[in-house]
Order: C-alpha cells, then sequence, then structure tokens
C-alpha cells in the first residue's frame, strides 16, 4: 500500500530513487529490500529505513519492497533522465508469512557485525533516553571492561580483550578524539552525541590510521543530511546535571549546513564511602587537626568531598553538501573545557583535599568527501585539524587530609612532591587523507594516510614560565587494504598493511649549551581479515594483525623533571588474532542473534613508567609481556518493538610471558606463565527492556529498562604466591539499573527516571577505590527530526 | 581455540551464582614465634610487583618457596622500607600520612596499629633501646626527627638542627644514624628536593651529635672527602658499633649522584664526638672503584660490605667484601656469584660469628654462610621458584 508519493525535483547529473520505509505504526524499517524488478538495481533500508538507488537509467520501472512480515509492495515508476525520485512507503503487517521461517536484511550495526573485523557495533538509539555516557554503554559489551576509579569524570582504563592503556585508541567519526582536547573523553559524552559506536578488538581497519595495537573506539556520530535537533538535560543524585545538544540544519536548495554539538556535565561526586578512616580527638582548629597527639584512626561511612567535575564541549559545524565538486565541505570550530578536583591517589588511603585539573582546548576542522571523483568508484576523505590542548594540574598545599575533609600539615604537597602549578600545553597538526577506489564489484583498495605532529610542553609555573625544552612527536601513519568479495560476496577478504613513522624530538642541555636529540622510528605491520557466509546469516570470521603501539616523546625523552629519559625505548607490539561467528534468525516478530568469538593476543614490551625511590621521578621501561587468550559471547533476543533482551559474557586468561622480569637471571621469574593479577577475567551483562506503544494515547511510548552487571571477583596480587589467609581481593561485583521512560509525539518529547547500582552495592573496579552506590536521576529529552 | 558461546553463557551462569569472597581477618596482638627469621621478597614485573614476607624457618637449609605462603604486603604495606624488631615491623608511609606496626600471624599481614603520620619522610632510624624507635627524615626544607614508643605507638617530634644550607642547595639526605651513652650520631649531607639531569654536588658531609632524649644539637662533625654518609638506612644499614663501642660508617656517595667521591669508612672511638683522624678507610680504592651501600658487623674487628661495582648507575651488580675495620684493611671479596638483586638490600644476618648472606643470583638464589673463622663459605637455604628481588633478611626471634 501506498500512502504517499512526493517527487522532489533536484538539480543532478544522474537519476536517482530514495526514500524512507516506515511500518503502520510509523516506525522505521531497517532491513527492508527495494528493487527495480528485471534490472541489476536493488539495495536494504539502512537502520533509519531510508534506502537510494543510484544511477538508475531513464524508463520505466516496477519498484518492489519486500520485508519479512510484511506484504510486498510493487509499483511502477518512470524515471526521466537527471532526475531524483523520492518514494515513500508505509508497510502492512502481513497476516500470511506468520510461520514461514525467512533471514531479512539488515540494520547498519548488524552490517558491522558481518564485517571480517571482531568488532562490537552499538546503536545508542536505543540509550538515548538514558543518562549513560559511552563509556556506560561500552562498558555493557562483550570483550570491553573499563575500570573507573570514582564517580563522573573520574580517571579510567578502558581494555579492549585484556590489552589497555595507551593501547587502545578512541576516535570520532575516524578521527582521534585526543584532538578535541583532554576534556574530551569516553567518560563525559554523552550518549545522545554518538548515533553509533564501533569496538574494534585487535585488528584495526587501515582507515583509523593510528598505532591502536589493542584495539579501536570509533564514536559515529549523525551523517544525515537532514535537519534535527536532540536536546536533553538529566538531574541526579549527588547534584548531578548532564546536558546534550545536537542539531542540524540544512538548507535544502543551496545544500548549506549547519551543524552544532554540545554538552555539559557537573556532578559533585559526593557520594558515601563506606567503611574508609578518619581520625578522631587530636586538636582541632575548623578542618585543620592542629596536634595529632591522640588522634587514632576510626572506620567510618562518610560522604565524599572534594571531587566536582565539571566539562564542556561545543561544535560548531558549517559547509556545504551535494555539490557537483563536494558531496560535503564542513569547517568546524570547537571548544572544550574541564574542571575537576583530584580526590584519591593510586590507593584508597591518599585523600586529596584540593588538587585540582583544569584543561581548555580550541580546534579547528576541515572536512571534506567527495565520492566518485575524477572516475567513478573513486572515493576521497579529507579532514585536517589544528588544535591547542592545554591543562594544569595544580598541587601546592602541604597538607594531608582525610576522608572526613580535616586535614593536617605535611612536609610536602598533597601530591607527595614539591609545590607545583604544572602545565601541559599540546599545539597539535593532524591530517588525515582516505582514498578508496572500487574497482568493481570483487575488487576494492583503501589508502589512508595519517600526519600527526604534537609539541608538548609542560612546565612548573613556580619555577618557570615557559618549557625551554619541549618535545615533538611527528607522527606518519599510512595503511594500504585491498579488499576481495568472492562467490556471489559471500567471502570477504581484506590484506592491510600499515607504516608506522615516528619522529621525536626534544632539545637537550647537554655541555652546557641546548642541543636537539632527535630519533626516528620504523615499523612495519600487517594483517588480514576474512568473513565467509554460510548462509545470508550465518557467518565465520577470522582476522589477524601484527600491531604496535609507538612510544611517545615523553616517554623516550623524559620531560626534564618528572619523568626521566630512556632512548633505548622499543615501541610496545602485539600479534592479535580473532576467530568468530554469527547466527542470525527470525520467526516472524522474534528474532534471535548470536555472536561468538575466541581471541589471542600476545603482545610484548609494555611501556610503563617506574618510579624511582631515589630521584623520585619516573623512567619509562619496556617492562612485560603478556599473552592473552579468551571467548566471549552474546545472545540477543527481540520481539518486535516490544521486548528487546541480550546476555553476554566475557572470559580472558591473561598470563605473564615476561621470562626475565626485574634482574638478570638465568630462571624464568616466578611470575612467568602466571594470570595477570589485578584484572577482571570474567564478566558479563544482562540487558532487558520491554516497551509498548500508544499505551497512553497515540504515538506514545512506555519502556521498561532493566540491566545488570557482574563482574568476577579477583586477586590484587599473584594467585599463586603468598598464603591465602593474607591476600587481598576485589570482590565480586554485581550491580543492577532500571530505567523507565516514556516518549510522547512520536519521541518528541522524552522523560525518563533511572536507578544505578539499585541495591546499594559497595562496588569498585580498583582495589578499594570505591564508586558511587545508589543513584537517581531523572532525564528530559527532546528530539525532533 | 574454541568458540564455544554456550559454554560461554554457562560459565557466566556459573559466576553470577558463585559469590562472596571475603578478605576479613581476625586480628591478633602477636606475631607467631615459631618461625626464626623471614626475607621481604618481591616478585613481578611492574606494575604487577608484590611484595611478600617469606617465612624462613632456617638460613643455613632448606628452601623458601611463595607458592601458597608468605604473607601478602601489597594492599597494606607496599614497601621494602619496613624496619623490623621481635617479629613487628614498623613502616612509616608518607604517601598516605601514617606510621604502622604490623606482624605477620597464620600468612597474612596483621595491622596492629596505624597512627597519623605526615610529619616526615623518613630514610634514617635507630633504636634507643627495645621499646623507642628514634626516626629520622625531611620535610618542609628541615631536617626532622619522631621518637616513637612502638608499645603504644605514640610519637613525640621536632627538628634536628643541622648545618644551614649552603646556597643552591634545599633538602638533606639523612643516613646513617648511631645511639651511644645518651648521643645520637645522625648522617647527613646536602642536596636538592628536585632531580634534575645534572644533580648538582657539596663536597662535605656532617655527622650531627645529638643528646637524647633531649635531642639538642650538641656539634656537627664534618669532613669534605666523601658525601653520602650513608643512604637511606631504612633499607640497609651503613653503620654499626664495634664490642668496643666504637662508631664506624661507610659513605656512599654515587646514591646522592656524586660520582667523584670514593665510598670511605669512618671511625668515632668510644666516649669521642669527633671523627677519629688516625683513622680513615677509602674503601672504593680496594675494590676497582665500586661502592659501598651496605655495612655490617661479623664480629671480631671485621665487617662485610655490600659492594657495588663502578660507575654512576646504582642498579648494577653487587659483591660481598671482608674488611679488617679495626685497621681499616681490606681482606678479600667473597667468591659468590654476582649478585644481580636490588641496589639497597638488608642481605646479611651475623649468628653465631658467622655472616648469613643472601644473594639474588642469575642461577641459584641462595643465603650462604660465610665463618670468619675458617673462611668457609657454603649455600645455605635458597630461594625457589623465581623470586624477582630478595629485599630483606630478618632475625624475627
Amino acid at each position: 500500500m501506498i500512502l504517499c508519493t512526493l517527487p522532489l525535483l533536484v538539480n543532478a547529473q544522474t537519476s536517482s530513487i530514495s526514500g524512507k520505509i516506515t511500518s503502520q505504526d510509523r516506525s522505521t524499517l531497517p532491513g527492508v529490500s527495494v528493487l527495480l524488478k528485471k534490472t541489476s538495481h536493488g539495495t536494504t533500508t539502512d537502520a533509519d529505513g531510508l534506502y537510494k538507488l543510484t544511477d538508475v537509467k531513464p524508463g520505466n520501472y516496477t519498484i518492489e519492497v519486500t520485508g519479512v512480515g510484511f506484504s510486498t509492495i510493487s509499483q511502477t515508476v518512470s524515471v526521466r533522465s537527471g532526475k531524483q525520485i523520492t518514494l515513500d512507503f508505509t508497510m502492512q503487517e502481513s497476516q500470511t508469512d506468520l510461520n514461514e521461517v525467512q533471514v531479512v536484511g539488515k540494520t547498519q550495526t548488524q552490517e558491522i557485525k558481518e564485517l571480517a573485523f571482531s568488532v562490537n557495533a552499538i546503536e545508542t538509539k536505543q540509550f538515548a533516553n538514558t543518562t549513560a555516557d559511552l563509556n556506560q554503554v561500552l562498558n555493557r559489551s562483550t570483550g570491553v571492561r573499563i575500570r573507573e576509579q570514582g564517580g563522573l569524570g573520574s580517571n579510567f582504563v578502558f581494555s579492549i580483550n585484556g590489552l589497555s592503556g595507551k593501547a587502545v585508541k578512541y576516535f570520532i567519526d575516524g578521527v582521534p578524539m585526543e584532538i578535541l582536547g583532554s576534556a574530551m573523553s569516553l567518560n563525559n559524552i554523552p550518549v545522545n552525541l554518538a548515533e553509533r559506536i564501533e569496538v574494534y578488538k585487535g585488528v584495526v581497519p587501515v582507515q583509523l590510521g593510528s598505532d591502536a595495537m589493542g584495539g579501536a573506539v570509533n564514536v559515529i556520530t549523525s551523517q544525515k543530511q537532514t535537519n534535527y535537533l536532540d536536546l536533553s538535560h538529566s538531574y541526579g543524585s549527588f547534584n548531578t546535571h548532564r546536558s546534550a545538544l545536537t542539531g542540524q540544519y540544512v538548507h535544502k536548495p543551496t545544500g548549506i549546513t549547519l551543524k552544532a554539538t554540545g554538552f555539559f556535565n557537573y556532578s559533585d561526586n559526593n557520594y558515601k564511602m563506606k567503611g574508609v578512616e578518619i581520625l578522631e580527638g587530636g586538636k582541632r582548629n575548623g578542618d585543620q587537626i592542629t596536634d595529632l597527639s591522640g588522634a587514632n584512626f576510626v572506620v567510618t561511612d562518610t560522604r565524599r568531598f572534594h571531587d566536582q567535575y565539571r566539562s564542556s564541549m561545543g561544535q560548531l559545524e558549517a559547509g556545504i553538501t551535494n555539490k557537483s565538486w563536494a558531496d560535503v565541505l564542513y569547517l568546524g570550530f570547537g571548544y572544550t573545557a574541564g574542571k575537576q578536583d583530584l580526590q584519591t591517589g593510586f590507593e584508597q588511603t591518599i585523600v586529596y583535599g584540593n588538587v585540582r585539573r583544569d584543561s581548555k582546548a580550541f580546534t579547528g576542522t576541515l572536512r571534506y568527501k567527495k565520492t566518485n571523483l575524477f572516475i567513478k568508484g573513486l572515493d576521497l576523505n579529507l579532514f585536517a585539524s589544528q588544535s591547542r590542548d592545554a591543562y594544569v594540574t595544580t598541587d601546592t598545599l602541604l597538607r594531608q587530609y582525610y576522608w572526613d575533609g580535616s586535614w593536617t600539615t605535611k612536609g610536602a604537597t598533597e601530591m607527595g612532591g614539591i609545590k607545583t602549578i604544572w602545565h601541559i600545553i599540546r599545539p597539535r597538526t593532524f591530517a588525515r587523507a582516505n582514498l578508496s577506489y572500487t574497482l568493481n564489484e570483487r575488487h576494492s583498495f583503501n589508502i589512508n594516510y595519517t600526519a600527526d605532529r604534537l609539541k608538548n610542553e609542560s612546565y612548573n609555573e613556580l619555577i618557570s614560565d615557559s618549557d625551554d625544552m619541549p618535545g615533538i612527536m611527528n607522527k606518519q601513519i599510512i595503511g594500504l587494504a585491498y579488499q576481495q568479495e568472492l562467490i556471489d560476496k559471500k567471502w570477504v577478504n581484506t590484506f592491510f598493511a600499515k607504516y608506522y613513522g615516528l619522529g621525536l624530538e626534544r632539545k637537550k642541555y647537554i655541555d652546557q649549551s641546548y642541543q636537539v636529540i632527535d630519533s626516528t622510528f620504523r615499523n612495519y605491520g600487517y594483517g588480514i581479515a576474512s568473513r565467509y557466509k554460510i548462509l545470508p546469516d550465518l557467518g565465520i570470521k577470522i582476522s589477524l594483525e601484527h600491531a604496535y603501539r609507538l612510544q611517545e616523546v615523553e616517554e623516550v625523552f623524559g620531560d626534564g623533571l618528572n619523568v626521566q629519559p630512556n632512548p633505548d625505548l622499543k615501541p610496545e607490539s602485539s600479534d592479535n588474532v580473532n576467530l568468530g561467528g554469527y547466527y542470525g534468525v527470525r520467526f516472524n516478530k522474534h528474532r534471535f542473534f548470536v555472536e561468538a568469538s575466541g581471541f589471542y593476543r600476545n603482545a610484548t614490551d609494555f611501556i610503563y613508567p617506574v618510579p624511582d625511590q631515589r630521584s623520585k621521578a619516573l623512567k619509562n621501561e619496556n617492562k612485560a609481556s603478556v599473552r592473552v587468550t579468551g571467548f566471549e559471547g552474546e545472545l540477543r533476543y527481540d520481539y518486535g518493538d516490544l521486548l528487546f533482551f541480550n546476555i553476554n559474557a566475557t572470559y580472558q586468561n591473561a598470563v605473564n610471558t615476561t621470562r626475565f622480569g626485574n634482574t638478570s637471571s638465568n630462571n624464568y621469574e616466578a611470575t612467568y606463565l602466571n594470570k595477570i593479577p589485578n584484572q577482571p577475567w570474567l564478566f558479563g551483562n544482562a540487558n532487558l527492556a520491554i516497551g509498548k506503544n500508544n499505551v497512553f494515547g497515540e504515538d506514545t511510548r512506555l519502556q521498561f529498562s532493566w540491566y545488570t552487571q557482574y563482574v568476577h571477583w579477583f586477586y590484587l596480587t599473584w594467585e599463586a604466591f603468598g598464603n591465602v589467609n593474607g591476600k587481598s581481593t576485589i570482590p565480586n561485583q554485581l550491580i543492577h539499573n532500571a530505567s523507565l521512560s516514556y516518549s510522547l509525539q512520536n519521541g518528541r518529547y522524552n522523560i525518563s527516571a533511572e536507578c544505578r547500582n539499585l541495591t546499594d552495592d559497595l562496588a569498585y573496579d580498583n582495589f578499594r577505590l570505591q564508586k558511587p552506590g545508589r543513584a537517581f536521576s531523572l532525564k528530559l529529552r527532546y528530539f525532533i527530526k | 581455540m574454541n568458540i564455544l558461546p554456550f559454554k560461554v553463557l554457562a560459565i557466566s551462569a556459573l559466576a553470577l551464582a558463585l559469590n562472596g569472597c571475603s578478605d576479613e581477618l581476625s586480628e591478633s596482638s602477636e606475631p607467631v614465634k615459631d618461625v626464626k627469621y623471614s626475607a621481604v621478597v618481591c616478585v613481578g614485573s611492574w606494575p604487577n610487583t608484590a611484595y611478600y614476607i617469606a617465612d624462613v624457618p632456617s638460613l643455613k637449609e632448606g628452601q623458601i618457596s611463595l607458592k601458597g605462603s608468605g604473607a601478602e604486603m601489597t594492599g597494606k604495606v607496599y614497601a621494602q622500607d619496613v624496619i623490623q624488631k621481635d617479629g613487628f615491623y614498623y613502616h612509616a608511609n608518607f604517601g598516605s600520612g601514617r606510621f604502622g606496626k604490623y606482624h605477620v600471624q597464620n600468612g597474612a599481614l596483621i595491622v596492629d596499629k596505624e597512627v597519623p603520620f605526615t610529619f616526615l619522610n623518613w630514610s634514617s632510624y635507630v633504636w634507643a633501646d627495645d621499646q623507642t624507635l628514634v626516626i629520622f627524615g625531611t620535610a618542609e626544607g628541615e631536617a626532622r626527627y619522631a621518637i616513637v614508643k612502638v608499645a603504644d605507638m605514640t610519637l613525640t617530634t621536632g627538628k634536628l638542627n643541622l648545618e644551614a644550607y649552603p646556597k643552591g642547595f634545599d633538602e638533606y639526605a639523612i643516613g646513617f644514624a648511631e645511639f651511644r651513652d645518651s648521643k645520637l650520631f645522625i648522617g647527613f649531607s646536602f642536596t636538592t628536593s628536585t632531580y634534575s639531569a645534572n644533580m648538582p654536588v657539596y663536597q662535605k658531609f656532617g655527622v650531627a651529635v645529638v643528646n637524647y632524649p633531649g635531642m639538642n644539637t650538641e656539634s656537627i662533625i664534618s669532613d669534605t672527602r666523601t658525601t653520602t654518609p650513608g643512604g637511606p638506612v631504612v633499607y640497609a644499614p651503613a653503620s654499626f658499633q664495634d664490642e668496643n663501642g666504637d662508631i664506624y660508617f661507610i659513605s656512599d656517595p654515587v646514591y646522592n649522584y656524586d660520582y667523584k667521591s670514593p665510598s670511605s669508612i669512618y671511625r668515632i672511638k668510644k666516649g669521642a664526638t669527633q671523627l677519629d683522624n688516625t683513622y680513615y678507610f677509602d674503601f672504593s680504592s680496594k675494590v676497582e672503584n665500586g661502592m659501598g651501600p651496605a655495612m655490617w658487623y661479623l664480629g671480631n674487628g671485621k665487617a662485610i660490605v655490600r659492594t657495588r661495582v663502578k660507575g654512576i648507575n646504582i642498579d648494577a651488580e653487587h659483591s660481598f667484601s671482608v674488611i679488617d675495620i679495626r685497621n681499616g684493611a681490606f681482606i678479600k671479596k667473597l667468591d659468590l656469584p654476582a649478585d644481580k638483586g636490588e641496589r639497597m638490600v638488608k642481605a646479611v644476618i651475623v649468628e653465631d660469628g658467622k655472616a648469613y648472606i643472601a644473594v639474588n643470583a642469575a642461577d641459584k638464589d641462595y643465603i650462604w654462610e660465610y665463618d670468619p673463622a675458617t673462611e668457609a663459605l657454603k649455600p645455605g637455604a635458597e630461594f625457589v621458584g623465581g623470586m624477582d628481588y630478595i629485599l630483606r633478611l630478618e632475625k624475627v626471634k
């Protein structure tokens, strides 16, 4: 049944047919097949129910729209030269094929899951009415474990299949996230800013030109050429405010587009700390304990203090779209700022009461995209940016704080050193060019080039007013990929190679004069990703990569003060293998999807800053090697738009493969082949969402979501050593979260209430560094498109 | 590699069913007295280094292993600068601002008491009596002390009056400390509070003579032939008193970035408050310009020096030298495997006139027995399983 047909006359070189396919209840239908009968033209709708058939020759056609559970639509259409036709369809549910078993088309996230790479593709739409930030969304996915030190904005370690730290790189639309400034981080980006998140595990496509040895997270924002506005604000426990804005205006006749993105986060993070030590007794003057005689530690519960966090980001992009010489040309400007109280040292007993970090960053960006450049099948994608990130860590009080906010004087600053107002300034020029060429249906090529120049200035304002020996990093990464699609696209192979070029320089004071010392490193990585579809919805895949994580300027040359140089440092490297499969099946409205994979990482030469007791400085060394084997699996089930359920689990066995440790020895060190301690190795998540449309009136939706996360307990230190009586552990975490949301006018107005950590369990990812207990929040969201 | 999604889910279901792991410990106030010795050892590469206090039943025989035994220190006292007396361990943690007393019971490290302590960052100590520990350190540019009554961990604190800083220096490095006849002898030299690639050296060291318990500085001895009269002795000793009550101490100039001065041994005779001008032993000249980061008294006028090979690196190979301390003469380098261990190790226990020396060797890690009377050297108890560092050997009883 055709409800509307709206031909639009727009100047264009080729004829095309495009449109949107919805169901009767106006929900978009992804995976619906659209084809022109008796031609090779055909496609399926994307996640938003949109389709486009391009390069259609003039003539009369029959367009056929088919989707499982719906009646097939046929309509004749007449295509004239150079005209673009828009055809929207509304499909009716069919009663006839209720018992039919059929496989249907896929959403975009599902298509990504069917890539040869081991990848989590997460559609964020389902979380849009929650207060989650991207970390919280990602933490529910397989193979990913994020360990946070505290509440909103706290430091975290992101691990993908057991590799973490600098081995994992973050991107927004393929561009490194850090160019937007240090205030931009997965723990503060609201979920509404992203349309989709992709997590590449171990094997990373060349398009993300980076030394992402352990994997990469790519946040995809909306690339649609439509008008939309998504505005939300939430308020919750611990005086937590989170606002997000993303919107776009396209002036159709001229193609002029304005895109705005922004967020604001604030929290006091004054949640209850359970079982912490405070001082009782002693002589006091206000918060100061002037005399410690008679003061004793007692264990109590107390409110967390000095942990305010504020971050904000704004980005404006303006440009034009759909010109003959450019699909997209945008100029952008971004600003991020953060203010953060640093609350705790590496263990719970180290309490800070005044240490602060402020950051500010400016970014200018240029984005250009052109498909079919000069010849058909040649696509160019350019990005360039200039940014300046600055942050200051202030630690100027000679105090020791306690958990109740009281303090005593101390012979060193809170962080244990001399007074510092420590500036780090990082001007950065980044450019990325990606050229892809599709020779034919079977063969395509991609070349990706990134150039990244970063200057790192750091100095203590109390000693000097600039850094007279800043470090400079020049990183160039070239990636080459060749993709072949064989046997009716059932078998897809991607072969790739990467060149990592790194030039580092820093001035150094040698023999009473400054000399520039520099070093160049060249490394080559390579890999392959392959997928074979046994059935249209059953596939197996394998991917392998020999990958690097390059040294950073500070790691090699030191910072002249806190970090000592180590010119012998090597890059970290790893051999990564993924082997997996997926299967999807649908019976009418019942849809199942299961995926599982095994992974192997053999990483060597991890770079760690090792503290030196004598100089009180750090020195980076290639310290350890690790081998991770593991497997992960996920099962999803949904029933129409009524019920959504998924459960996943990850098991990873990381063993220490450092043969010789700190001492030169002929014997392997005790921990060789022992399980790496202080690292989660078994964890899982379960999500359940039940929603119903038109409960309280037309175009409304009421949805209840439940989410449980489990992390199995693990030892703080080596399992095999020490008497079991005295061993410290990070206990089991079983955290439940629930939310209820109500939408009106087809999702234009949304209100949701949420409770995290329902049972108020003691939660910590790191030894005794407590995370928030039970927290409530309310979110209002306005969304129009 | 197996792809077993349902196994994964089954395991996770099992895991969800499992629950509970407690690290609660029952408090007790007495160290177990059936173990005579202990060793502080470290395993694992950074950042997964873990410290343990291992039971050492005998120095002469058997094996010392951490497999399922040894008290875990990580998470409680993550440090190697722990002072042991009568089975109690003491540690001042400047980072978290606390001073604690601990003991090992049933394989667990028990906290006897921790008191807030932010007054100084310790580097040196001496026992004034069995129940009184005097610790020394620096903070806010001052040299400071604290007198600790260890029975109830009560503290008295104060400032040590040392020589004023020469220009360009703003920190004291406090080295050895000895207590004799109501007087404390505290070695110190000058350094800077911030690290730089070219650390300045002030070619002089001092020994403060401080009355106890008054804690007033009576005089300051000084000398310019070397610097750093003992590194941080909370890690390893650099001084002792012999049977005559004469104090001997050794310097380790390289520890504070002085690459020119030798490692020298000095004497302060019984009753004197000056260096013995007739005595000066240039130890470095006898060991190919090596250094002496730690020294123990063997008895009968002999001492043993943990000897570091020459060079600016303090993370270098060590050996053990026997010296005639009274006459300032070198006797011999012990024929032991090269010690590849940590820079500051409390490696020696002297018992019944014999030295028991823990050696972190490339091959096997033994506690060697050295008998100065017969000059016999033989391997005793062995550390097995591939320990990274043997940090302290302690006589608990």
